[in-house]
Formats: structure tokens, sequence, C-alpha cells
């Protein structure tokens, strides 16, 4: 398999890292209960992310190994400081809803990860196209379950009112925890279901494939 | 240790990186902080249209020579909003999740006397990290149990606690309490030193 493939299909199902690696759980608890705050982050995320993974795989040379998680730590904040000032000037109204977790990408588990598993010891472009893809798994992840909180929640999907109906509870944190580890689960599932398909394919192909030498 | 030795070791190296980065940083960030800064006045003109929806004229008064700090809030800017006789108070209240959140309210003027509240927004919320989960139809809800002769309790009418109300839902408990504190705050401050106490 083209390895852009690989990395992009890893970023987005495999290795996603809201639903398979669990990172990044803070802002996702605290942020979606709204569709509108969680695809926010997400694509705020997915510009730092892919910054940052460029700029670390560009300067991985000139960083000593000793001191490469401070200077890490300061290139992301540089990063999340610009895009804040980005968005209180040209976004405001998405500026206030992401509150003090705009701040708190500086920890994020999935920027900093990412910089020390991917892109420290692979080329710029595949660390673009890594940053870019569990950016995108990463916002997926969270408007989906965004969208499904804040139906339950306050009756609306993205600010828009569909039901008069809601279930409080989907509107605070304990909610949203509640539907991140049903979505766990259901995305370990499903995905399982599909390694296991896959083995059974594989395992079938193989036999035919002996079946026809001795055949033969 | 020599001098030249000491040039090529790993701990001047090290140094060296980790200092040119954070120059590199922070000269990207301080250029970019000069194209990129909200003025004081930019954030007025959006509160304003987020209160009013619209530009309205607004005369500033001067409250230096008044008594600015209660208990639990502090009065940081007032205005005489021409168009419609209200005022608007910039108020901070204390007592947040550990931070202090600032609030624009219309305190509503009738006759001559401060009859309630209009309309109230989140300026700034330092440390608040739950305040976005306080709608604007929370803060509408708190305007309209505002009252003059009653204190709002963490986001209560005095007395009249109501569960199930529109914050309780959210978590913001803590940030709701700040801003009943600076909404309490902005009606005392109208009451006392611009509608003279006259409240009847």
């Amino acid at each position: 398999m083209n390895k852009y493939k690989r990395i992009t299909l890893d970023g987005l199902i495999f290795q996603n890292p809201t639903l398979m690696l669990v990172l990044g759980t803070c802002p996702t608890l605290g942020l979606i209960s709204s569709a509108t705050s969680a695809a926010g982050m997400g694509l705020t995320v997915v510009v730092i992310l892919t910054l940052s993974n460029i700029i670390i795989s560009a300067l991985k040379k000139l960083i000593p190994n000793e001191v490469r998680i401070p200077c890490y730590i300061v290139v992301i904040a540089t990063l999340v400081t610009f895009a804040r000032m980005l968005l209180e000037k040209f976004v405001p109204d998405l500026y206030d809803s992401l509150g003090g977790f705009l701040a708190l990408i500086v920890v994020n588990c999935i920027i900093l990860g990412r910089a020390e598993a991917f892109a420290n010891k692979h080329t710029v472009l595949e660390s673009a196209v890594d940053g870019l893809a569990n950016g995108l798994g990463f916002t997926c992840a969270l408007t989906v379950m965004g969208i499904v909180c804040e139906f339950l929640g306050s009756g609306s999907i993205f600010g828009l009112h569909i039901m008069n109906f809601t279930i409080g509870m989907f509107a605070t944190p304990a909610g949203s925890f509640i539907i991140y580890g049903l979505s766990i689960a259901l995305f370990t599932y499903i995905i399982n279901l599909f390694e296991q398909r896959k083995r059974v394919n594989e395992n079938r192909l193989a036999r035919e494939n002996l079946l026809d030498k001795e055949a033969a | 240790m020599t001098v030249k030795q000491f040039f090529k070791s790993t701990a001047f190296k090290c140094v060296a990186t980790l200092m040119g980065i954070l120059l590199v940083c922070g000269v990207f960030l301080t250029v970019m902080y000069g194209f990129l800064q909200v003025s004081d006045e930019e954030r007025f003109d959006r509160a304003i249209q987020k209160i009013y929806g619209k530009s309205v004229e607004t005369t500033q008064i001067d409250i230096s020579e008044k008594e600015t700090s209660f208990e639990y809030s502090d009065i940081l800017e007032l205005y005489k909003v021409e168009d419609d006789g209200n005022y608007l108070v910039l108020a901070s209240g204390k007592e947040g999740f550990g931070g202090v959140v600032e609030c624009w309210v219309v305190v509503k003027m009738e006759n001559g006397a401060v009859a309630g509240v209009n309309k109230i927004s989140v300026n700034k919320a330092n440390g608040e990290s739950y305040i976005s989960k306080v709608s604007q139809g929370a803060l509408d809800s708190l305007a309209q149990k505002a009252d003059p002769d009653e204190e709002l309790m963490g986001g209560y009418k005095h007395g009249t606690k109501e569960p199930g109300g529109d914050y309780v839902q959210t978590g913001a408990s803590y940030s709701m309490r700040a801003i009943s504190n600076a909404v309490n705050g902005a009606m005392e401050f109208v009451k006392a030193y611009v509608a003279g106490g006259n409240n009847q």
C-alpha cells in the first residue's frame, strides 16, 4: 500500500487519536456538548497539528535529543498563541465558545504525541500528511459526537433547533463522557469486525492458492 | 574544561538551540501581536453589536472619583446609552471558578430609577473553563430575574431557588455565581451613584 495512503488511513481510522488511542480527552469531554464548538476545536487542531509536524520535522536535525521536548512545547505554544490571536481577531464567537480549552491545545497529547512519535523520525511531507490525517480524524470524531450530544442534550444540531424533547444530562460533561465511551466501543467493534473479515478473506485466498498449487 | 570545549559541548548546543527557538518564536509572536491585537475600542464595538445588534450612541461617564469596589464585584466602566436612556456597565464579578468574570450589564432605567436589567453579555473570563457553557439564553433568563430590590444569589433570584434552570445543566455554577455578582454590583452602582439611590 502507498505509504501516504497508509499514513492517512491510520490517522483517520485505524489509529484515530480520539477513538482508538484515546488521546485529547480533555477537549473532547469539555466541548462535545456543542457540535459547533467541537468542529471549531477540531479544525483549529488540524491547523496547529499540521504546522507543528511540518516545523518539527524540518528542525529535527537541528534540535539536540536532550532538549527536544522543551523545543516542541515552545513551537506548539507559539502556534497555539498565534491561532488564538487569529480567532480572537477574526472569529470572536468561536473564540468565546472554545473558552479556556483553546489555550489547553498546548498540552494536547495528540500534538505532542505526533511530534514525538512521528514528526521527528519522518520527512516533512510525510509529517504534514500525518498531521492532516490525525487532525481530521480528531475533527471527525469530535464533530460526530458533538452532533449526537447536542441533538440529545439541546434538541438542536449546529445551533439549528430540531426538537423540543431533550435529555439535559447530555448537555453536561457527564453526558459527553457516556457518548464518548459508547463511541469508542462502537468504533472499536466496527474496526475489529473489519479486520476479522479482512483476515478471513486473506486466509481464504491463501487456502485457495494452496489448493491450486496442490492441484497443479 | 576549556572555552573551546565548552562551545563544542552538548550542553551549549542544547542551550543555544532552545534560546534560538525561543527568540524566533518570541519575535514572531511580537510582530503578529502588532497586527492582530484587539483594541479596547474594537472590544467595546463588538459588545455593543452583540447586545443591541446595531451601533448605538453612548457617552462614557467618569467614575474615577466614585467608589467602584464592592464585596463581590468591581465596576470598571460606565456608559450612558443615549438611544434608550439606560446605563451600560462593565462590571467584574468575584467568586468564579478561580477567575474573575467581566460582564457588560445593561441596567434598565424607568422614571429615573433602576428598574432591572435588560441584557447581560460576558466580556472576558480568564480562567473560567466552563464559561462557554453559559448560553445567551441563560444570561437572558438571569437578566429577567434581576430585581433592583433583591440581590441575585448564584444565578437565582433571592429566596427562589429554581432547580433545573438553564445554567445548572451546563455545570458552570461557579461562573454563573460570578456573573450574578457582577450584575448585583452593576445595579447597586447605578442605584447609588448615578440614579441617586432613588429606586421607588
